[in-house]
Parts: C-alpha cells; sequence; structure tokens
C-alpha cells in the first residue's frame, strides 16, 4: 500500500489539523516524486467529488416506483407459472398417455359389446350356433391338413437320410438288392445295372 | 439514528401491509442504489435493471431484514451483489454475442442535465469500467461511499489486506489512465 496515500487523503478531505496541514505542504514542497503524485491523486479525487455531487433528473426519478409496482405484477404471475410448471406439465403428460393407451386398447380389440347390441337375435343365433360349428369343422379340416403335411414331409426327409446313409451299403451288398428293388422303378433299376456293367464292377 | 428510527417504523409499516411504506423506503435508497449500480456498470440502463432488480428483492426480502445492521448497510450488500451478478452475467452474454452490444454512453444524457458534470462522470466512468471488478468494487465503496476497510470487508467478505491491495492497485491505474488523456 502506498504510504502517502493515507496523508494524501486526510489532506484532500481537510482531516488535518494546522499543525499536520503544515508539515504536510512543507514535505510536499521538498520532494518532486511525492509532488507529482499528489497532484494525480488530486485530480482522481476531484473527480469522484464532482460525480458524488450529480443528481439524478426527476422525470426519470419519478418512473422508478410505477414501474417497479408494474415489475412486481408481472414478477408475480411469472412466479405463479414458474411454480405450478412441473405440475401443469405432469398432468398434461398423465393425460395424454391415459388419452392415447384407451386410444390403441379402443383399437385393438373389438368392443364386442357394441357388436352384439348392433345384431338382431336370428344374426346372434346364427352366428353363436351354425356359423360357430361351420367354424369349427373348418378349423378342424385345416388343422388335420397341417398335421398330414407336416407328417409326410418329415417321413420324405427320413426316408431321404436313410437312403443316403446306406446308398453305398445298398449298392455293395447282394443282400440288400432285392430290398433296393422295392424303393426303385424298373427304369433306374436298368440304368443302376447298366452303369456297373459299364464300370467292370459286375 | 433518526434515519435508522425512521427506517425500522416504515419497515414496520410495511410488514403490517402498508404498501406506501414501501414507497417511502424506495425514495429515501433509489439514489444510492442507482448510483452505486452505475458505477459498477458504467451506464445507465444496466443501472435502471438493478435498481429495480434490487428494490423486487427488498420487497420480497423485508420480511427477514434482522435489524442486526442498518437498511442501509443491508441494502448496499444486495445492490453489490446484484451489481457483480448482472456484470458477470453480462459478460457471458456478450461472450455468447446474445446480448445488446450497443454503445449506450448517450443513454446517460436525459437525466444529467448539465454538461461539464456529465463529460466529468463520463470520464471517471469510463476509467473505472477499465478496471478488474474486485478493484472497481473497493474503490467505489472507499472513494464515492467513505466506507472504511473494516466496512467493505463486513460488505463482501473479503479480508482487509486484500480490499487495501486491490485498492492500492485501482489507485495506481486510474492515476495512469486519467493522467494519459
Amino acid at each position: 500500500m502506498n504510504k502517502n496515500e493515507t496523508a494524501f487523503r486526510n489532506f484532500l478531505e481537510n482531516k488535518m489539523n494546522e499543525d499536520e496541514k503544515k508539515i504536510f505542504l512543507e514535505k510536499l514542497e521538498s520532494s518532486k516524486e511525492m509532488k507529482i503524485e499528489f497532484e494525480k491523486i488530486n485530480k482522481i479525487y476531484d473527480l469522484v467529488q464532482k460525480s458524488k455531487t450529480v443528481t439524478l433528473n426527476s422525470d426519470y426519478t419519478l418512473t422508478i416506483i410505477p414501474r417497479f409496482r408494474e415489475r412486481l405484477v408481472n414478477d408475480n404471475k411469472a412466479s405463479f407459472i414458474s411454480k405450478y410448471k412441473y405440475a401443469f406439465a405432469a398432468i398434461f403428460i398423465l393425460f395424454t398417455t391415459y388419452l392415447v393407451t384407451t386410444q390403441l386398447l379402443n383399437n385393438r380389440e373389438p368392443n364386442l359389446q357394441k357388436i352384439y347390441s348392433e345384431l338382431s337375435d336370428n344374426e346372434v343365433s346364427y352366428f353363436v350356433t351354425d356359423l360357430g360349428i361351420d367354424l369349427e369343422n373348418e378349423v378342424d379340416d385345416l388343422v388335420t391338413e397341417k398335421i398330414d403335411s407336416i407328417y409326410n414331409e418329415k417321413l420324405n426327409e427320413n426316408f431321404s437320410a436313410s437312403l443316403s446313409e446306406n446308398k453305398n451299403k445298398i449298392i455293395t451288398d447282394d443282400m440288400n438288392l432285392t430290398e433296393l428293388d422295392n424303393y426303385l422303378s424298373d427304369n433306374d433299376i436298368d440304368q443302376l445295372y447298366t452303369e456297373l456293367l459299364e464300370k467292370k464292377i459286375l | 439514528m433518526q434515519d435508522a428510527n425512521n427506517d425500522v417504523e416504515l419497515i414496520k409499516s410495511f410488514l403490517q401491509g402498508d404498501e406506501s411504506a414501501f414507497n417511502r423506503l424506495v425514495k429515501q435508497y433509489q439514489e444510492k442504489i442507482y448510483w452505486h449500480a452505475r458505477r459498477m456498470t458504467g451506464n445507465h440502463l444496466d443501472a435502471d435493471e438493478i435498481l429495480q432488480e434490487v428494490l423486487i428483492v427488498l420487497y420480497n426480502k423485508l420480511k427477514t431484514f434482522k435489524f442486526n445492521s442498518s437498511l442501509y448497510t443491508w441494502i448496499y450488500t444486495i445492490t453489490n451483489t446484484r451489481s457483480i451478478n448482472f456484470l458477470k452475467r453480462k459478460k457471458l452474454r456478450t461472450f455468447l454475442s446474445l446480448g445488446d452490444i450497443k454503445n449506450q454512453a448517450n443513454e446517460s444524457e436525459n437525466i444529467i442535465a448539465d454538461l461539464e458534470t456529465k463529460q466529468k462522470l463520463e470520464k471517471i466512468e469510463k476509467a473505472l469500467q477499465k478496471l478488474p471488478v474486485k478493484q472497481r468494487e473497493v474503490f467505489i465503496m472507499r472513494n464515492y461511499d467513505d466506507l472504511s476497510y473494516e466496512e467493505i470487508a463486513k460488505i463482501t467478505g473479503k479480508s482487509i489486506g486484500g480490499l487495501k491491495a486491490n485498492h492500492f492497485h485501482a489507485l495506481n491505474k486510474l492515476k495512469e489512465m486519467i493522467t494519459d488523456e
């Protein structure tokens, strides 16, 4: 901290007695450096003191309270909204979710009670009895066909696999030739014998 | 002392529902709030904005005032904190180029009539704005509001040694700036 600051301040603010003032001024005259520094400080002090005396124009000061009151009302409104905005948002989300969910569920499952209420007794009877039996039969036939198809498919697969595994065995084993006949047509047998003769196996 | 008693009476009346008591408090302190904010920010528009913010805070928090310190010290502390926060926000807005960065120097014309005073005010304001906020803060409190280092330490929560150092640097910079012009 500048050692002269307090002395400068006391002198400028008139806080020195006559003896202190005299000593200060003598010091100031004897030191050029101190004098230059004091002049600079004095300039700042003067600017500060001048700007301290400035008073505000009444045209402006008269608007301060009305504008504050207006702002207070607006801030209270904004504060109410900001306080409850999360509650509003949560309610809105819940309500929207409820609406969307119920809508989706209604679309997925037809309202049977509504359909029944729109049908006459005869129509209801037709749907429940006749159409019900037909549908049951229809479903039975479809299921049987499907089971047969799967069964045949599996049977063919097993046969093919068995044929593939035993192919060499069938060809080389005389005992199995008769068995092979059961699976081959006459043409296939002729072709097989021809090939075997050509390759001089037989 | 009479002012302090008057403040207490006005606060009590306001807390009992007398809105005009608050208006009287505002009239008493509005210039002090404005000028501290003005010296900290260096322009009228920002000072006016801080003044309005401080009044809102006072209105809402006056019921929490404990009468441990004077009302002036309490208001002064709020104004100083608001001014520093405002400057931080403004700096951030300027950095992000979100704020209105127009020159606001001419805005002071309407509130100060005397040309010579206005020029002097602008000169010191300009110099003050070149100081870092910490140095500006202590310079204003010490030279404009004539607060002691002990009082400034109470308001800002900083050490007296740190405040003296900041004031010393502020004074040296101002000496250079003002004599160079």
